[in-house]
């Protein structure tokens, strides 16, 4: 059968795998501008490969990527819509203008669904990749219109967007709210999926210089393509209509995200109809909860076209449909009401993360940003009202339980009711419990807000709040094991509906028994703390206390036998004596260090040169954690002692109220575990 | 009737090709039988029938067959029904040039021929209409004679061969002369027939399609079928007979046929027939409004099923103007939108076109995983952390110097993009436009950043990287700390060496002195102080020698040194070597005039003997290096500005000298002698050369991959060189192994000073101008198959660097497990382990 058969230069191997950029344009007889933009579409990136045949600076294309974007169908399009060009051209300048729009009709459209199910052959798969297109459709959601960007492509990423946060809310399924400077960060989880975005916080309305809009456009018109496969099965999955119709007008005027979807559950319009006929009719009577101003008008205007008999039908529906209002929003008794008012400080519950709101009636005042908290308010189970908004609730509505403001001047009007700042919301979110009100009330500097995103290490930095956060998780957890004992403390305030008095009671109206118990624990506590930021000072690299309680306990009972009054004295001494006691101790250790670090060093000699580069880069990075960590140590000691980080001292630093009523919060827990330890 | 006998023949021969394989003597009988059968009629209708019934068959698009099928004749018919249809076709072409070829079948082959002719003639009439057909016979009259030949011909040749169809043929003439006066009809070859019966009658010159001139000078005129000669009668007739032939009454209706040589006298039907012609008038008997009968490719009489002539070109023309006229009409239609042509599709199909349909709705079915390329997932961005919070942590933001810091780095080395800010509500949180930018470059990234897989080791211990290796404590002893500081000299101290024994150490230093040291006290027995910069001393390595050798600028000085007080101390050993000896010293000379060796004696000179000078060895250039052969008789030296010849061997007790070298390329810079072979080793600027002394012979050549060469030592075994560099390299060769390294090493952080091995213990050591002293254990195995081990010990760094030089020399303790270095800080320093 012959011999082996003889490639020539450039027929066989490795380098015809890839393809330069240059050569792929040319071989597609396409503008480079053109190939970008398939690119972007096709979801084809440059490859590295591990020899560069053709030059080093150059990028290279998988070749077999731009063997099958020769077959690409959109690439017809495009030429297509070229000759279009062309004859549209042609037309307006021979003023056919009726051949014109004959024409205009028929302009081929680029279709991206092959694509879509090219890219992303499953669901899954599409999910997994939503970051970005959700990122970039909030961001175009949030600009202003310009010859660059039009204004039905902004208003269909707004369309968008909503359409997503609208299943987001029925779905439940957000999970963590981060506020940044760049933005807010929301993480849903989305059929198993983590899907982290960002929306701007603000209307974008000034553009940037050095950004091409062409290729942002190009991407966009993927992800508007993509995102809508997506909202439609998700809306599906859980039993409603895609396309939601949305009230444009309300759309326009930013109403509330539920409002402005006329759409309703499948499954629920399909019961309307059948069912609860009796049940309407005193329903309707005994609606005292708010309707749907919408739903009202509808109601009017049937009433005025169609015949009684048809009214009553119609009425029905509304009613119905009132009622899923109430289920959605989670209408909310007067009694229930109380027992949410009382339950909300001191003791706050580890719930269900999608039910955390379940009950509230948050109402957003004017100056805070609307539709960030009414989105994660309402994928929380609450209910949301703001000034303007469709269903007209009042400010002075019974009904609310709490009221967001962000001004520090405002002032409390309503006792039935929690004035908190935007930030409590995101907090209590990302930390899955309702925290304590008095560290957000009003003219109070929030503690810090910290990313739920970090994951923490051993060897990495815990900030403050953190420690106090996981405290107070740890101690939720165990109030709620116990929450049967302790009972009897919370039946003393169920009859106050100020809750600034609540919190201010809870301090004084404490049983006798305990005072001086939580006395001594204060104290302890204090003197703990303090020990450990000295100890922080003296060896800041073993860092491994954190603030929980169960690791405080055990050490205090070792800690008793030193003197707890005489602190800094009785540290330095013990420092003083220790140190000889080290010097013996430890001189074998640390020969025993300066052994081992020698041997490294010179285990360092021998090391290979492939390893030599990797061992460098992580012990640079080590080294970088550490001084990280270690500047963010002192600047924290800095902001303890009173300063600001550049070690001024703070000019005027408010008074922090809140702090020792959380630390009251925590005292009670210790009692308790006191208590149960007795 | 020509016609109707060519068809059955065709059939014949048809059914004979078909049949080829499986019996051809049947095939050809039977279409003989048919033949022989009485009736003209009878024959027409066998040989047409199963034509025609399989041109049905193969069509079917005929509805009727207007051919009378005789009864007679069934069984025939039945035969040919077994021809294969599929092969009848694609034959047809075949069947001709086979027997075109096939000389045996003459009598077939000349009628299937004249066949095909006709057919053909058949087919243009056909299509040509009525005009054309009158034309012809029109021709036909006119080249009578020429028609005739070959028809005559043809006729006469098959009578002759086969009786059968001479009868055939006598039978058609009958037929016609029975049936002159039959009514014309549409079959287009009833002319032929008729004209045919005419030709066969006067037929009778054979001579075929020649020129007639060529029987001029003959009586005759031809040969009849026979071969008997036709003789001329009408043309050998004279000018009075042939006016006499004019007398006839027919004279004016009568034809000369010059073939035949014969007068032919035309009948009335034929005056007839010319008459209408002339006329411009239908042929008698012709109704010109018969009904039409469309044959179409599939005549009834055609032969074959399907015709073979090529379509003409007009029917790839449309058929003009119905067609054009439509498709203006439609044009219009839509142009003027009469016709909506994307008119609003169904509900589904708008849907479809704005992608409210699930994408994913056959997700669940398995499918065949198709061979698409496997794309790398773009990673996910990185998530925020604490500082980027609106609310951080005071303690991440920035300091005033942070902030300095941050402004002046580079925008990609900063740790984040922004400088954290802490506000104290949402309230106040600013715009940041700069969100677009960063969507922006995710998206550049996303379709302009080239992707690969790597495995990611993700690690914090980096000291997984690091080889194990044994531990140093169990390799004592080795210097491991500073013992002992010999201060004395007042410029950095170049060079070092230790006597054989151990007990001295010489120095030589910038301040131009010579030093000897006795090592366990400290002190200084000896200085000499010389003109210029000691560049290198050495003892002489042979414990019976009290040497040591010391080069300065360009000279090499030997010194007995007086170390305890006198001479007399010297062993006799000493004085001999260094006793001139008497003869050769001239021609010795003469070998090398560059280097001079001065006996120093006499008064001027009493300092240098008493100080115990008792050599000097001039040369042109400045001597950097100098090595002693183990014996103690040889040393060499090297100084590298003398360039070609700077290596110098000199024999110390003839008082000689030689350059072995005479045509190095670069300039040598250190030399080495095997510790016990006549082998030496010479070090260019980057490669090694080792010699063999007696055979005067290269025998390896050491590629070192080093840019410079600052020094080489041999191991006391000989089998291993180690090789320090300027470019801070290290470099273990091991000769068995290879030319090349066997190991790099690559730790001093700047220029490599000296290398030297332990002279009895497995220690090796080197220096640098980064301070530095660094102890290994090299151990060499007697075992060939077992590399080196090579295990780092201990680093010395007590040296103090001046004008960024460091430790310039080092040398082990013959015996000891300690290292002497001296540095640029004009210390020697000892430790000890």
């Amino acid at each position: 059968m012959g011999g082996i058969k003889k490639f020539k230069k450039g027929e066989k191997g490795e380098n015809l795998k890839f393809i330069t950029r240059n050569e792929a344009v040319k071989k597609l007889q396409i503008s480079l501008k053109i190939f970008r933009k398939l690119c972007i579409l096709k979801g084809i990136h440059p490859r590295d490969p591990k020899k560069k045949f053709k030059g080093k600076h150059k990028t290279y294309y998988y070749s077999k990527d731009i063997k099958y974007l020769q077959n690409e169908k959109v690439l017809e399009i495009i030429r297509a819509r070229k000759v279009f060009k062309d004859r549209e051209k042609k037309l307006i300048n021979k003023k056919q203008f009726g051949a014109l729009k004959n024409l205009k009709e028929n302009r081929p459209m680029i279709t991206l669904d092959h694509i879509i199910k090219e890219r992303y052959p499953t669901f899954q798969d599409a999910l997994k990749d939503l970051d970005d297109c959700l990122s970039l459709i909030h961001l175009f959601a949030n600009m202003d219109a310009s010859a660059k960007v039009r204004e039905n492509q902004i208003l269909a990423c707004e369309r968008l967007a909503r359409e997503f946060q609208y299943y987001i809310i029925q779905s439940k399924s957000l999970r963590k709210v981060f506020v940044s400077v760049k933005g807010v960060y929301y993480q849903a989880d989305v059929m198993g999926e983590t899907i982290t975005w960002i929306t701007p916080l603000n209307y974008l309305s000034k553009k940037e210089k050095e950004v091409d809009y062409g290729v942002m456009i190009s991407f966009l018109e993927f992800y508007q393509a993509l995102m809508k496969f997506v909202n439609y099965r998700l809306f599906t999955s859980i039993g409603l209509t895609y396309p939601p119709t949305i009230d444009d007008a309300k759309l326009r005027k930013c109403d509330s995200l539920i409002n402005i979807f006329e759409s309703k559950p499948q499954q629920q319009t399909k019961t309307n109809n059948t069912t609860k006929k009796s049940k309407s009719t005193t329903a309707a009577a005994a609606a005292t909860t708010p309707v749907d101003p919408k739903l009202k008008k509808l109601e009017e205007k049937i009433s005025k076209i169609n015949s009684k008999e048809e009214k009553e039908i119609k009425e029905q529906i509304v009613e119905e449909d009132t009622n899923m209002l109430q289920v959605n929003s989670s209408g909310i008794s007067k009694d229930f009401e109380d027992l949410v008012g009382n339950e909300s400080d001191n003791i706050p519950k580890i719930m269900d993360v999608t039910t955390l709101f379940k009950g509230f009636h948050f109402y957003i005042s004017r100056e805070v940003p609307r539709h960030m908290l009414e989105f994660v308010i309402l994928s929380f189970g609450g209910r949301v009202s703001f000034p303007g908004s469709g269903d007209k609730v009042k400010e002075v509505n019974q009904s609310i339980t709490h009221q967001i403001v962000d001004r520090s001047n405002s002032v409390k009007v309503h006792n039935t009711r929690e004035y908190i700042q935007p930030q409590w919301v995101f907090d209590s979110v990302n930390s899955k419990l309702l925290l304590p009100y008095s560290e957000y009330t009003i003219g109070v500097i929030p503690p810090a807000h910290l990313s739920p995103f970090v994951e923490y290490e051993e060897d990495s930095y815990i900030p403050a709040r953190k420690q106090a956060l996981d405290a107070l998780i740890n101690s939720k957890e165990f109030a709620d094991a116990k929450i049967n004992t302790n009972a009897e403390q919370d039946d003393d305030n169920d009859n106050d509906n100020d809750n600034r008095k609540q919190v201010d009671s809870d301090g004084e109206s404490d049983d006798e028994d305990d005072e001086d118990l939580e006395h001594l624990e204060t104290r302890y506590t204090e003197e703990l703390r303090k020990e450990q930021s000295k100890k922080r000072k003296s060896s800041e690299v073993d860092d491994d206390d954190e603030e929980e309680e169960d690791g405080e306990e055990d050490g205090e009972e070792e800690e008793e036998e030193e003197d707890g009054e005489e602190e800094s004295e009785s540290e330095s001494e013990s420092e003083q004596v220790a140190k000889p006691v080290l010097t013996k101790k430890q001189r074998d250790e640390l020969n025993k260090q300066k052994q081992a670090e020698e041997d490294t060093k010179l285990a360092e000699l021998m090391i290979r040169k492939k390893d030599k580069w990797i061992y460098n880069k992580v012990k640079e990075t080590n080294q970088q954690r550490a001084t990280a960590n270690q500047t963010l140590l002192e600047k924290r000691n800095k902001v303890e002692s009173g300063k600001d980080v550049n070690g001024n001292v703070k000019v005027a630093p408010q008074p922090k109220k809140p702090a020792p009523l959380v630390k009251k919060s925590q005292q009670k827990q210790q009692q308790a575990s006191k208590k149960q330890k007795k | 009737m020509n016609k109707s006998k060519v068809t059955s023949k065709k059939v014949v021969a048809e059914t004979k090709v078909v049949n080829n394989k499986k019996s051809e003597p049947i095939a050809v009988s039977e279409p003989k039988k048919s033949v022989s059968k009485p009736t003209t009629t009878a024959t027409t209708t066998v040989s047409k029938s199963p034509v025609s019934t399989i041109t049905t068959q193969i069509l079917g698009k005929r509805t009727k067959t207007p051919v009378v099928r005789d009864e007679e004749n069934e069984d025939e018919k039945l035969d040919f029904g077994n021809i294969d249809l599929n092969n009848y076709n694609s034959e047809d072409d075949e069947d001709y040039e086979s027997e075109e070829d096939d000389e045996g079948d003459d009598e077939e082959d000349v009628e299937s021929q004249n066949g095909s002719i006709v057919y053909s003639e058949s087919e243009e009439e056909e299509e040509g209409g009525i005009n054309k057909a009158l034309l012809e016979a029109e021709e036909s009259l006119v080249e009578y004679q020429s028609e005739d030949d070959s028809g005559s011909i043809s006729s006469k040749s098959s009578s002759s061969t086969t009786t059968t169809t001479t009868t055939t043929k006598k039978t058609n003439n009958d037929e016609e002369e029975v049936a002159p006066n039959k009514q014309w009809t549409n079959d287009p070859n009833q002319f032929y027939d008729s004209d045919d019966s005419s030709e066969d009658e006067s037929l009778v010159n054979r001579i075929g399609n020649i020129p007639l001139e060529w029987y001029d000078d003959y009586d005759h005129i031809g040969y009849d079928v026979d071969g008997n000669k036709i003789m001329k009668t009408e043309s050998m007739k004279d000018s009075i007979d042939k006016y006499l032939d004019q007398q006839d009454p027919n004279f004016w209706r009568t034809v000369y046929d010059k073939v035949n040589d014969k007068k032919v006298v035309l009948s009335d039907d034929d005056m007839a027939l010319l008459k209408s012609i002339q006329n411009k008038h239908f042929i008698p008997g012709y109704d010109p409004y018969a009904d039409w009968y469309d044959s179409g490719n599939n005549h009834p009489d055609s032969i074959h099923p399907m015709h073979n002539a090529p379509v003409p070109k007009r029917s790839f023309f449309p058929n003009g103007t119905d067609e054009e006229r439509e498709i203006r009409r439609l044009t219009k239609a839509i142009r003027m939108g009469w016709i909506k042509l994307n008119k609003k599709g169904k509900k589904g199909e708008k849907d479809k076109k704005d992608g409210n349909f699930d994408l994913w709705a056959d997700e669940g079915e398995e499918k065949e995983k198709t061979k698409g390329i496997r794309r790398i997932a773009a990673p996910k961005q990185k998530l925020p952390g604490n500082v980027e919070s609106f609310n951080p942590p005071e303690e991440y933001l920035l300091n005033e110097n942070e902030l300095k810091a941050w402004h002046l780095m580079d925008p990609r080395e900063r740790p984040h993009n922004f400088i954290p800010q802490k506000y104290q509500s949402l309230r106040q949180l600013p715009i940041y436009n700069k969100l677009i930018k960063e969507r922006f470059e995710r998206c550049l990234d996303l379709y302009l950043c080239p992707r690969t897989t790597r495995v990611k080791q993700f690690t914090k211990d980096p000291t997984k990287f690091l080889p194990t290796l044994p531990k140093p404590q169990d390799l004592r002893p080795f210097p491991s700390h500073e013992e002992i500081q010999f201060l004395g000299h007042k410029a950095r101290v170049r060079s070092i060496s230790i006597s054989p024994n151990g007990q001295w150490l010489a120095s030589g230093s910038d301040d131009c002195t010579i030093k000897i040291w006795e090592v366990s006290s400290t002190r200084c027995l000896y200085s000499l102080e010389v003109e210029s910069e000691v560049q290198t001393v050495a003892w002489n390595p042979n414990p019976i020698y009290n040497i040591l050798a010391v080069g300065y600028s360009n000279k090499i000085i030997i010194i007995t040194p007086p170390l305890f007080g006198t001479q007399t101390e010297h062993s006799p050993e000493t004085e001999k070597i260094l006793t001139k000896p008497p003869t050769d010293s001239s021609t010795e000379q003469q070998q090398n005039k560059s280097v001079n060796w001065y006996q120093v004696t006499g008064a001027d000179k009493a300092k240098l003997l008493e100080k115990g000078v008792r050599i000097e060895i001039h040369h042109p250039f400045t001597v950097k290096n100098l090595t002693w052969h183990y014996k103690g008789d040889y040393f060499s030296t090297t100084s590298p500005e003398e360039g070609t010849r700077s290596v110098k061997i000199h024999h110390l007790s003839k008082r000689a000298t030689q350059s072995p070298f005479r045509k190095s390329k670069t300039p040598n810079q250190v030399t080495r002698f095997h510790p016990n072979k006549p082998i030496f080793f010479v070090a260019d600027q980057n490669i090694i050369r080792v010699y063999d002394l007696m055979k005067q012979e290269l025998i390896k050549k050491l590629i070192t991959g080093c840019r410079y060469i600052s020094s080489i030592d041999i191991h006391p075994q000989g089998d291993n060189v180690i090789m320090g560099g300027y470019d801070k390299k290290v470099c273990w060769f091991d000769l068995d192994l290879s030319v090349r390294p066997y190991k790099v090493l690559n730790y001093h952080k700047m220029a490599v000073r000296k290398v030297i091995y332990h002279p009895t213990l497995p220690l090796f050591a080197s220096c640098s101008d980064d301070l530095s002293i660094h102890v290994f254990h090299g151990m060499v195995y007697d075992d060939l198959l077992q590399n080196a081990l090579i295990v780092p010990l201990k680093i010395l760094k007590t040296h103090e660097s001046i004008n960024d030089l460091g430790v310039l020399d080092i040398v082990f303790h013959p015996k000891q497990p300690w290292i002497f270095s001296s540095g640029a800080d004009s210390t020697i320093r000892l430790y000890t382990n």
